[in-house]
């Protein structure tokens, strides 16, 4: 049981934290379409910087990550909010880019060795991104309901008029919003590297960033809902695991892996139509300048 | 006595157009101070200029009796000058407490820290909120509440209120003026700008008319009648009218023989905001909605054409022939980016078949274009490069060049000079001799009287009959304003 | 720093283009002068490139389509696979390479409509919906060949390949392959498109209606079914190049099958801006990309350049993107 309570949490790790990210990044207001190569970009980074270290060159690659991504954040900030270009676009031409970079250094460094995860190091550290994420989701709650930069935050997604009627800058606040979000990212894309496998595959995010998009709706634009949103996640993830290492040829678990791995896409399908027009909870800005 | 605030001589134009002339208004402590007048009078100009928005070109602004230059929002701010606009600029998905602290809240805070501070501010203005709602879930009221609350955080002396009640149904509306009283009584000097006769009466101690920019009326209460706000407000005896372009056989209309069936009938039509309304348009007849902005003109017309669904009554409307030319030029009237042949074209009529060339088009549009005088370099010119009579023209162009059973306006000369304005209700009183039934709402009442061929008054959605003459329009509207909130 | 966001990242596009090529050990224009001829050097690369270009001309038709009526597809991606696996089914069963071309078309019409009413109906962001049904269809596309579409001997996650009768009429060049009819569709429809855009009144009046849609329903004609319905229409073309995929290039269906076409083809849409005629131009530079890219690979041995082509495709948009806001700018200040 308790390896199942295991997996469900690995698996539900670098979900957990991609949502996070993008609520960060739609409570200013922003829809990021390049969460996944922001993810990728932490990835490859972590490796990069973990390969052949042993374990004391996990906490530099996370690091690297979170910095990297926040790049990719300030990057995606300077079209969106500085020359307030369509977010969709400038979010499909980011995740091209690194889709292709990382594609790009994969092929020439692929082959070396690979990095130490967390698990393999033992004991306490196993624990650590665990306990890291959780602190992480509590200080995002923190940031979000008890500081000004928070307030700020949610009003410039919501109505970023009344946010600059009261003195303050929309376009400054969602900037460091958009530099939290990518560091988030990033962070994601390290634990594919750090914590589940040891290496980095050319598109090992597999999705994951574009399942955020959809997950950011049933966490309601919460941190604390994106944590359960993720555990929900990493919970059909096992399931489908387990089906599938079963029996691998049976035509019934492949439909009901298909069931399973679409199930996260249907169901945010289904929670807009039914939501309608104007979802409850979401920025009332999400989208506009 | 103290005067927070006060307008010497204050003159303004816009290019050729004089917006203010030569306004006198002064606030003071602890009194309501109504300012009335029609859409264009120039109340928005002047309080903006308080408002450090636009810079006066004559006169001055004193505040305490010293000579002031407000030259930013900051500065009218640190006055102590604050507005509450009609649109409110509140997030939504925040708390109350959140929305008031949003301009000083500290670096770091606890939840109820935050709100207890949110409630002690609210406590001192009156305003009774609980600050942990979300400003989602706040009726209208609560929500006008909150952004007094809002403004008096930020200027505390003068509180510039536009068409509050605008928005209010008539129970917020007593709620409104109840917490108005209070910050009067404690020393508020509060500018309330409106349309309407029966509020200027009942709240405000003293009332200043504008009309063309120019002070019509300033008295204070007990000395003025609600007919002379009235003829202060619409005129008496016309102003430099341009000559229309009244059909020489005007006798065309109007015919007594025009009993046949009538081209649109509404029944008990009710929606948001509307009704219910009976009406009945014949050919041939121009029907005048007159009445201020906000009683249900545009709901009227919207639904009338089709473009809004009631909610209750029957409306029996040709389905084809119908001409819509509405308020908005800019987005139901026109397509921008398109050339201006297309924007002729996307009505059912121009063109023969569903595909065209660019000489059958330029073809298809030109006689319109021509008849109605829509001066531009070419037929593919955007339409956005159009000045603004010349796009009003090309909405007529589109709407009166096939003869249409029935038309419906609204305020179609809003916003443009004298020859096109001429020209305009010149065209919409020809397509009426030419057999359409017209309906036309206006908040000018010159162009009422020009037009009617039968007068309706618009008061809180429902529509009142009334004479043709402007001693009868200021008598009903004084009457339905003084009869209250229906 | 806001005033010159725009020329900062139009120099950061450049630089960093100019900078991954130098960290691959490659000068600039030795790399230029390579990714030509790969791309367009003899009668093979031409062959390859086409045939990466048509079906990308074809969702980017249909994507186009869909943006011009004001709504936003990005699941050309989706549409495209289930459009191959409908073609794959279709031709299976009746050897017909019409039917494959119909049966891809109508599954990606079917994909599309359901964010197109959504979107009209409820109001519903049709961002979201294509993206999430994109999802959908990579997961569709991994059950079925290594499930009921598998191939007979199971050996491989692919479908059968499709009879020989139902491959599309191929023009033959020798050795090096063909060119088939999805290029002559390819050419076509643009005009077609272009032409029932700017010459119908139904272009007309969903061109007018993206814009000012309450002055098109103010006329009376239903807007929202024609936008759903031509939002549908661009599914199908996007279908319709899934459908060319399988019945012209490849014979079977993979997991491997598109690799992000849908998504280059929303890049070629905006490259074309928007116009119809533009979009086979704007196709052939970014299969163009793609060929010269890979032979690159091949010829100057430097391995994952083919990935370069990927980045340039990003760095095009946002030097596309940073053009036109700078030119709002300068329009708005001047105004």
């Amino acid at each position: 049981m308790t390896d199942l309570l295991e997996q469900i949490a690995r698996l539900a790790l670098p979900l957990v934290l991609a949502t996070l990210a993008e609520v960060v990044a739609e409570l200013g207001g922003v829809v990021n379409l390049s969460l996944e190569g922001m993810m990728l970009a932490g990835a490859l980074t972590a490796w990069l910087v973990a390969a052949g270290g042993g374990g004391a060159a996990l906490a530099p690659a996370l690091l690297a990550s979170l910095a990297v991504g926040a790049a990719l954040g300030a990057l995606l900030a300077l079209f969106v909010v500085g020359l307030r270009a369509n977010a969709i676009v400038v979010g499909t031409a980011l995740h091209f880019i690194c889709l292709g970079a990382t594609g790009l250094f994969y092929e020439r460094l692929k082959g070396s060795s690979s990095a130490t995860t967390f698990a393999e190091i033992g004991g306490a550290a196993s624990a650590v991104p665990y306990v890291g994420t959780l602190v992480l989701v509590a200080a995002i709650v923190l940031l979000l309901t008890r500081t000004r930069f928070g307030l700020h935050l949610r009003a410039a997604g919501d109505d970023p008029a009344a946010l600059r009627a009261a003195g303050g800058s929309p376009a400054r606040t969602r900037v460091i919003g958009l530099l939290i979000a990518g560091a988030i990212a990033g962070l994601a894309g390290a634990t594919l590297t750090t914590v589940l496998t040891g290496t980095f595959v050319e598109g090992m995010t597999g999705g994951r960033g574009f399942l955020a998009l959809g997950l950011v709706l049933f966490a309601r634009w919460n941190p604390i809902g994106a944590l359960l949103a993720g555990l929900f996640l990493g919970s059909l993830f096992a399931l489908e695991l387990r089906l599938s290492t079963r029996s691998s040829q049976g035509a019934a678990p492949g439909a009901l892996t298909f069931v399973l791995r679409a199930l996260p896409y249907l169901l945010t399908i289904t929670a807009l139509a039914l939501a309608g027009p104007r979802k409850s909870s979401a920025p009332g800005a999400l989208g506009r300048p | 006595m103290t005067s927070p605030l006060r307008f010497r001589g204050i003159g303004k134009r816009f290019g050729g157009r004089v917006a203010l002339s030569g306004v006198d208004l002064e606030l003071r402590a602890g009194e309501v101070h109504a300012l009335l007048g029609e859409n264009g009078a120039g109340k928005t100009t002047l309080v903006r200029i308080a408002l450090g928005l636009l810079a006066a070109d004559e006169g001055a602004l004193q505040v305490d009796g010293r000579d002031v230059a407000i030259d930013h929002p900051r500065r009218a701010a640190r006055l102590g000058i604050g507005m509450v606009h009609q649109h409110f600029s509140l997030a939504e998905g925040l708390t109350v407490a959140e929305n008031l602290l949003l301009a000083d809240a500290p670096a770091l805070f606890s939840r109820r820290a935050l709100h207890e501070r949110a409630a002690e501010r609210l406590r001192r203005r009156g305003v009774l909120l609980e600050p942990a709602r979300r400003v989602r879930d706040l009726s209208v009221g609560e929500r006008q509440r909150l952004e007094i609350a809002r403004a008096l955080e930020r200027a505390g002396r003068v509180l510039i209120l536009d068409e509050p009640t605008a928005v209010l149904a008539p129970a917020e509306s007593d709620e409104l003026f109840a917490q108005l009283e209070r910050l009067r009584a404690a020393g508020l000097a509060i500018l309330l700008i409106t349309h309407q006769l029966d509020e200027a009466l009942s709240i405000a101690q003293r009332v200043t008319v504008l009309r063309d920019g120019r002070v019509a009326l300033a008295a204070s209460r007990g000395e003025v009648t609600a007919d002379a706000l009235a003829r202060a407000l619409f005129g008496e005896g016309a102003a430099a009218a341009a000559p229309s372009r009244r059909l020489v056989a005007s006798g065309a209309r109007g015919m007594p023989g025009a009993t046949a069936a009538p081209v649109l009938r509404a029944e008990r039509l009710a929606g948001e905001r509307l009704g219910p309304v009976d009406l009945e348009l014949r050919a041939g007849e121009v029907t005048v909605v007159a009445g201020v902005d906000g009683n249900g003109q545009t709901e009227l017309v919207e639904t009338l054409a089709g473009l809004r669904r009631a909610s209750s009554g029957r409306l029996e409307r040709p389905t084809e022939g119908v001409a819509f030319v509405s308020c908005d030029r800019q987005s139901t009237g026109l397509a921008l980016d398109l050339p201006i042949a297309e924007n002729v074209a996307v009505k059912r009529g121009f063109l023969a078949r569903a595909w065209f060339t660019r000489r059958e088009l330029e073809a298809a549009t030109r006689p319109a274009l021509q008849r109605f005088d829509v001066r531009a370099s070419g037929p593919w010119q955007p339409a956005r490069t159009l000045s603004g009579g010349n796009q009003q023209k090309l909405v007529l162009a589109r709407e009166l060049a096939h003869e249409p059973r029935l038309v419906l306006a609204e305020n179609p000369t809003r916003g443009l000079d004298l020859r096109a304005t001429a020209f305009v209700r010149g065209e919409l009183q020809a397509a009426a001799a030419r057999g359409a039934a017209a309906l036309v709402a206006t908040t000018d009442v010159d162009e009422a009287l020009e037009l009617a061929d039968r007068l309706l008054i618009a008061h809180r959605g429902r529509l009142h009959p009334c004479e043709a003459t402007r001693a009868a329009i200021t008598r009903t509207m004084t009457e339905l304003a003084a009869g209250g909130r229906s | 720093m806001r005033r010159h966001a725009g020329a900062i990242a139009a120099l950061l596009a450049a630089g960093l283009a100019l900078l991954l090529l130098r960290a691959l050990g490659l000068a600039p224009s030795r790399a230029l002068v390579l990714l030509a001829r790969g791309a367009f050097g003899d009668a093979a690369a031409w062959v390859t490139t086409l045939r990466i270009a048509a079906p990308l001309a074809l969702c980017a038709l249909g994507v186009l389509i869909a943006f011009r009526c004001g709504l936003w597809n990005i699941g050309a991606e989706g549409q495209l696979l289930v459009g191959a696996l409908a073609a794959v089914a279709a031709a299976s069963a009746t050897a017909s390479c019409t039917a494959a071309l119909l049966a891809g078309a109508l599954a990606g019409f079917l994909w599309a409509l359901v964010p197109a009413l959504l979107a009209v109906a409820r109001g519903v962001p049709e961002v979201l919906t294509t993206l999430m049904l994109n999802g959908v269809a990579l997961e569709l596309l991994r059950w079925l060949v290594t499930g009921p579409m598998q191939e007979p001997t199971r050996q491989f996650p692919q479908t059968a390949p499709i009879p020989v009768e139902a491959h599309l009429p191929r023009l033959e060049l020798g050795r090096t392959g063909g060119i088939d009819l999805g290029l002559a569709i390819a050419l076509l429809l643009p005009i077609v498109v272009a032409l029932t855009l700017s010459r119908t009144t139904l272009g007309l009046r969903l061109r007018a209606g993206a814009q000012s849609p309450r002055l098109v329903a103010a006329t009376g004609w239903p807007l929202a079914r024609a936008r759903a319905l031509a939002f549908g229409i661009g599914g199908a073309l996007a279908g319709l190049a899934g459908a060319v995929e399988v019945a012209g290039v490849t014979d079977a269906v993979d997991r491997s099958l598109s690799q992000g076409l849908g998504y280059a083809a929303v890049a070629a849409a905006l490259l074309a801006g928007l116009k119809p005629m533009a979009v086979v131009p704007a196709a052939l530079f970014f299969a163009a990309l793609a060929t010269g890219t890979s032979s690159l690979q091949w010829e100057a041995n430097v391995p994952g350049i083919d990935r370069f082509g990927l980045v340039v495709e990003g760095l095009a948009i946002l030097a596309i993107v940073a053009a036109l806001a700078l030119r709002e700018r300068r329009e708005g200040n001047a105004a």
